[in-house]
């Protein structure tokens, strides 16, 4: 099988007849070639990837050494990259100001909630519009790609009347029911069991009897877990940042999420730099410890089965 | 790769199945039922009570909601204000988008590579920048490209060169804000593109090695038409999203753009008309607008990358 | 997951019941405020101690934000309690009175007398319903570095100084002596002149009869003229307020004076620290100024607008005004208590001990209480764009000034 099949094959060796010892020592060459592959990385490409990562964390890293020293260190220059002995008190100004361990929680309760609703939503109604027959389904297909085209900052007034009316004003639920549904999240994943999951094998086990949700449950779920996995970590990660809606929408102290929270260390007038920076590593920890927990299993979830052609 | 296929042979049908091929024909609507439900409320809701109220002189704070056609969309065409923004957020989106995509190939397909140690590591903190606070982001950046302290200014003038005011012009405030999108977005793209990479099956490389492939044609012959339908799905989020641009400009430059609206997105100018100058109608407009243009983008920008070719 | 969803639910069920607003039993009433700036907690608690059953939440935010959520909350005819509204955003509310209780149905005639006349009639809409009452000012005076001026050849005794600049231009040349002498920058920005001189008329943008006269008011042409003077002379720095850029201008003295409110002084000790001594404060040109302060306002369908009046007016009153300014320095707007000893004693090392309660107090004494108009904000951000193109180099004061005209017209129409 020639890689270039639409082409006629410019390299030796495909389509001619070949030897039977030419053979033996291509294969040969081969074998030590995929071995030496799969045994070595290129110095070049842990370069690479460490001043890639280095870009990724430096400023995370300024935000900690901003947050141990005092305000002046923001404006310093050349720039502090020293931390300080100063986080300790720090923490206690936060803690005075706000329930910041509360806003934590609340933060975490409110993406977990998000991402898992994210992720069984998403994946039904993107198997859904990928799998099955049903009129209209190019339309409301449309419908939701267009939702996605939208700018989502003047939804906030419709958002909020909905909230009031419903008397969901400062609630989970003002947080979380909007939150629940995702466009992108749909596109996302019919576009994964597109890939994944051959139109053959839902045929055959329909003919085979299987009720529509058998097929969701049997075959669907278990092979688009590692993307569902990575949608679900995107979808916390991005309601943990949002701060737009949940300023608008809660009101008591104890409800805010972290982002809403740090927002509370104003000073009348001024920006303490330093005790927002470290209110801000308080609030980024978690979604690093996500990272690690989550990180692993995420590896294995990409490599298990993902989007193909 | 592997299909796990775990149900059992159901019981033959019969009556039962007749009932239930009837049903059948519901599930599908059934299934997307809640889906659709919250999304008519909060995803299609929104959208029509956009294009209601762009039909209007809406008045946030009472008075009378006067109907005025489609006069909101005449002034947005002669508005410079908007072509301006137009111009900038096409500027941004090239300049971010076409690189940005360019760097996640590239480390996608550093990091497809079994033998790397540390896989873990280097995967999620590629992801860091796009949790970073944005306090943060927005002191880093203005501090780097600060005009007169910051390192590129303390490069720039021990090479002897020209410093720059990178808030000030255009050309340079762009560039920096599509500096940004890229630093906070990359790692997003570069994990879905591993993703597609990793199911692509070996004996491809295989072929592609007996064939005397380098690097290169591998990665153009065999790697890209292999996940061609991820990088087109990429293109199309990559479009919708980056069209959107509303967080670093405003965080680098200010609520209008900068002083000549130099940083001026056009869903900055949404914000600002509606939040700011009180002319929630005419943003409305401008909405609507934005969101034809970004599907028509959308189109244009699949349909070009469609000439990958495919495997 | 599952044990996940049960503990959402758990959690969800609890909070259904819990943070609903202002909910409220028959004696228990929680007053939400929402504003930009936070609330002192010391007389929070004074206030709930003395009123059993009131409790008071607060929720603040960035400046720019806590308005746009307020007015997205006010959009849907629901918000808090109480709104803390900006002086320079309380144009635009005043203009749509309808959607904010008639703080004269609560009976807030009576404390008209009790505040400067200038800012009580910021809090009043044209049809004489009485929208907010104030809160705090800023006044203005200029901060200068006495080592600097020293090298500079300028005196550094605050009487002297202020001698020197009785009006712009002189402030102006003042500044070219200094520029001369030294090589370095003497201001922040041109748009500092220009914010402070625009304040000092009887008219801003619209006359009293809400026309726009942005285009021919004098006052605004002759700031206009004096701050594209300051940007040609070389006098700016050209960095703007709020960021690290400006507080390592500030801390490395690039820039030798600031025209500044009372609370800016605060970002000045904070951000240079090792200044420390190295200021004196002196009166600016043209005496007066004010940069800052808000006020309290009562959505109209607030849960519970009679306890919310009951603390506005309370915590507004002379005795809080004054304890407020004992602990934060927040200047009162009560002219009964500018004889107050803790206001005319107030002085402050960082800035050599300078008298700063008293030069703060006259600044805003002899403020002329001018009209103000609905979008005189989005106005001022355009005038402030178009000198911030002047002092980048972008732009002649000449062409600028035709673009900033053309943006202004453009804004107001529609």
């Amino acid at each position: 099988m020639s890689v270039t099949s639409k082409e006629k094959p410019k390299a030796a060796g495909v389509g001619r007849p070949v030897s039977r010892a030419a053979a033996r020592s291509r294969r040969q060459s081969l074998d030590a070639s995929r071995r030496s592959r799969r045994g070595r990385t290129p110095w070049f490409t842990y370069v690479v990837l460490t001043i890639a990562v280095l870009l990724a964390l430096i400023p995370l890293y300024w935000m900690f050494v901003v947050g141990s020293n005092d305000s002046s260190a923001v404006s310093r220059f050349p720039p502090a990259l020293v931390p300080g002995g100063n986080f300790g008190h720090n923490l206690d100004v936060v803690d005075s100001k706000v329930p910041f361990g509360r806003s934590l929680a609340n933060s975490a309760i409110v993406s977990g909630a998000v991402a898992v609703l994210q992720m069984f939503f998403c994946s039904l109604a993107g198997f859904a519009f990928a799998k099955l027959r049903f009129r209209g389904r190019r339309l409301l297909f449309l419908m939701v790609v267009a939702t996605m085209a939208l700018p989502s900052q003047l939804g906030l007034v419709p958002m909020y009347m909905i909230m009031s009316k419903l008397d969901w004003i400062d609630t989970y639920w003002a947080l979380i029911v909007p939150g629940a549904v995702s466009a992108f999240g749909v596109f996302w994943m019919r576009q994964v069991v597109i890939g994944t999951i051959p139109d053959e094998l839902i045929d055959a086990a329909k003919s085979d009897g299987c009720s529509t949700f058998r097929i969701y449950r049997s075959i669907v779920v278990p092979n688009i877990r590692g993307s569902a996995a990575v949608f679900g970590l995107f979808a916390a990660m991005t309601t943990w940042n949002d701060f737009l809606w949940p300023l608008v929408v809660l009101n008591t102290p104890d409800m805010f999420t972290s982002q809403v929270a740090i927002q509370q260390l104003r000073t009348q007038y001024t920006i303490d730099y330093s005790t927002v920076m470290t209110a801000s590593v308080l609030a980024t920890l978690p979604l690093l410890l996500l990272f690690v927990a989550a990180g692993k299993q995420l590896v294995a979830g990409i490599m298990e089965g993902a989007v193909k052609g | 790769m592997t299909i796990s296929l775990a149900w059992k042979k159901p019981a033959p049908r019969g009556r039962i199945g007749r009932v239930s091929s009837a049903w059948e024909r519901f599930t599908p609507y059934v299934y997307i039922a809640p889906f659709f439900l919250l999304f008519l409320a909060f995803g299609l809701g929104p959208l029509i009570f956009t294009g209601w109220v762009s039909l209007h002189d809406w008045q946030l704070l009472g008075g009378e909601n006067r109907y005025v056609g489609l006069q909101n969309y005449g002034d947005m065409l002669s508005d410079p204000r908007f072509w301006k923004a137009l111009r900038n957020t096409v500027a941004i989106f090239v300049l971010s988008t076409v690189p940005g995509m360019g760097i996640a190939l590239a480390l996608a397909s550093m990091l497809n590579n079994s033998s790397l140690r540390a896989k873990t590591f280097w995967r999620m903190a590629l992801l860091v920048p796009n949790v970073t606070p944005l306090v943060t982001v927005t002191l880093v950046f203005a501090s780097i490209f600060g005009r007169d302290y910051g390192p590129v200014t303390w490069i720039l003038r021990s090479l002897h060169l020209p410093t720059v005011d990178w808030g000030a012009s255009a050309m340079t405030a762009q560039t920096v804000i599509a500096i940004m999108v890229i630093w906070r977005w990359t790692g997003y793209n570069t994990l879905i593109y591993l993703a597609a990479m990793q199911a692509v099956p070996t004996a491809m490389y295989d072929c592609a090695e007996i064939d005397g492939a380098g690097r290169w044609t591998t990665f153009t012959q065999v790697t890209l038409p292999m996940i061609r339908p991820t990088i087109l799905f990429t293109v199309v989020t990559s479009t919708v999203g980056g069209l959107q641009v509303f967080t670093e400009p405003l965080l680098f430059t200010s609520p209008t753009g900068g002083n000549n609206g130099q940083g001026l997105t056009v869903t900055l100018l949404i914000y600002g008309q509606a939040f700011n100058s009180f002319k929630f109608g005419y943003a409305s407009a401008i909405a609507v607008a934005l969101l034809f243009i970004i599907l028509a983008l959308a189109l244009v920008n699949y349909a070009m990358a469609r000439l990958i070719r495919s495997s | 997951m599952s044990l996940a969803i049960t503990a959402l639910g758990g959690t969800a069920l609890a909070a259904c019941s819990s943070g609903s607003g202002s909910s409220s039993s028959s004696s228990h009433v929680t007053l939400n405020m929402w504003g930009f700036a936070d609330l002192s907690k010391q007389l929070v608690k004074q206030y709930e101690q003395a009123h059993p059953g009131v409790k008071i939440q607060t929720k603040i935010s960035d400046y720019d934000a806590s308005h746009q959520t307020l007015l997205t909350a006010l959009a849907s005819g629901k918000g808090p309690d109480i709104a803390q509204i900006a002086i320079d955003y309380m144009g635009e509310f005043v203009a749509h009175a309808s959607v904010f209780t008639d703080l004269r149905k609560l009976g807030a005639s009576s404390l008209k007398s009790q505040y400067l006349a200038w800012r009580w009639n910021g809090g009043v809409a044209s049809d004489g319903s009485i929208v907010g009452i104030p809160t705090d000012v800023g006044g203005m005076a200029i901060a200068y570095r006495t080592d600097l001026f020293a090298k500079a050849g300028l005196p550094t005794d605050p009487a002297a100084v202020g001698a020197l600049w009785p009006t712009w231009e002189d402030y102006v040349a003042t500044g070219k002596k200094y520029v001369a002498a030294t090589g370095r920058k003497f201001i922040d920005s041109g748009k500092a002149v220009f914010r402070a001189e625009s304040n000092q008329g009887d008219l801003k943008y619209v006359d009293s009869s809400g026309k726009p006269i942005y285009d021919t008011n004098p006052q605004i042409r002759k700031s206009w003229r004096d701050g594209v003077a300051a940007i040609d002379a070389g006098l700016s720095a050209n960095v703007a307020t709020y960021t690290p850029q400006w507080d390592a201008a500030v801390a490395n003295g690039t820039v030798a004076t600031l025209i500044v409110p009372a609370w800016m002084l605060a970002q000045v000790q904070q951000q240079a620290p090792g200044t420390k001594g190295k200021w004196n404060i002196a009166v600016l040109p043209g005496k007066v100024g004010n940069d800052g302060g808000s006020f309290l306002a009562i959505p109209k369908n607030a849960p519970h607008a009679q306890q919310a009046y009951d603390f506005i007016k309370w915590l507004e009153a002379p005795a809080q005004q004054l304890a407020l300014f004992k602990e934060s320095n927040t200047f009162p707007t009560i002219p009964a208590l500018y004889t107050d000893p803790a206001v005319t004693r107030f002085t402050s090392p960082f800035f050599s001990n300078a008298p700063v309660g008293k030069l703060y107090i006259a600044s805003v004494q002899g403020m002329k209480p001018h009209p103000v108009g609905s979008q005189d904000r989005i106005v001022e951000s355009q005038f402030e764009n178009g000198l911030g193109r002047v002092d980048q180099g972008d732009q002649s004061g000449a062409k600028s000034w035709s673009q900033v005209m053309s943006d202004v017209k453009r804004e107001l129409q529609g």
